[in-house]
């Protein structure tokens, strides 16, 4: 059986990841990083059990419930969805891939929480549509609609765009 | 016309999220790996609790109880017949008077 991993070796490989869920939720930077930092202790006092097949949709589980914890605490759903939008993705140095990320960004926080986190999941956590329908305790129709939902609004933003960039 | 959705999806996929600062990296694992700060109750307080405690049971124990003699309970008897009729008595003088 695999020694579990240590708290860096999980914070190097799964911590920006857990971060950009967050703040799907929260919809700000600091929250984020507050809320990544409590999954971080909690994993140092309560660490990884063994017989875990799949670590990062462990880890999303665990955070999922760590995000719909944070926002009954503050019931700030409604704001973390009209916040300014925090930045998700890297700096490109192509400027077409910079515009399509900087509008994909305003494009996703257009959207419901709930479509956000499934899209999230999916495109850039590479989580398949049972594992996400796990992660967040929802029937795997459910995952796989809001996906739909989400994918086709974000079509529908950046489609001229898109259009644009497409190699013809 | 609709993009195809695989091209479309993938392009997405493609973006690089933004990695998080490094300077988090040392922050979050130093905080992480503190000890918890177990909150108890201080030292005086339990001194004072227990000692309060012990004052309660030696007094308790040490403080006699009130005298229930055979001759108070025996006069407690004796006295319900006389009130009742010191009452009659009473009431026959009223019943007179009117």
């Amino acid at each position: 059986m695999p020694a579990a991993p240590t708290l860096p070796e999980l914070y190097d490989a799964h911590a920006a990841g857990l971060f950009h869920y967050f703040a799907s939720f929260t919809g700000n930077e600091a929250d984020a990083k507050d809320l990544l930092q409590e999954l971080f202790i909690k994993l140092a006092r309560q660490p990884v059990p063994a017989g875990i097949a799949n670590l990062r949709a462990w880890l999303l589980r665990l955070a999922h419930h760590h995000a719909i914890d944070w926002l009954r605490r503050h019931r700030v759903r409604r704001d973390a969805e009209e916040a300014a939008p925090v930045e998700v993705f890297a700096t490109h140095a192509d400027p077409d891939q910079a515009e399509l990320a900087q509008r994909l960004t305003r494009a996703l926080a257009l959207l419901p929480l709930e479509q956000r986190s499934v899209a999230q999941l999916k495109l850039w956590d590479g989580l398949t549509f049972e594992e996400i329908a796990e992660v967040q305790g929802i029937p795997l129709n459910t995952a796989a609609s809001r996906y739909r939902y989400a994918l086709e609004k974000l079509r529908s933003e950046l489609r001229p765009l898109y259009d644009e960039l497409k190699p013809s | 016309m609709n993009p195809n959705p695989d091209t479309f999806e993938n392009a997405l996929s493609a973006l690089q999220r933004r990695p998080l600062p490094a300077a988090w990296r040392d922050e979050m694992l130093q905080v992480a790996a503190q000890k918890p700060r177990v909150t108890r109750t201080p030292r005086w307080l339990m001194a004072g609790w227990s000692l309060a405690w012990a004052a309660i049971l030696v007094l308790y124990f040490t403080t006699p109880a009130e005298p229930t003699t055979p001759q108070t309970a025996g006069k407690s008897n004796a006295t319900a017949p006389m009130l009742w009729q010191q009452r009659a008595a009473a009431i026959e003088a009223l019943l007179a008077a009117n």
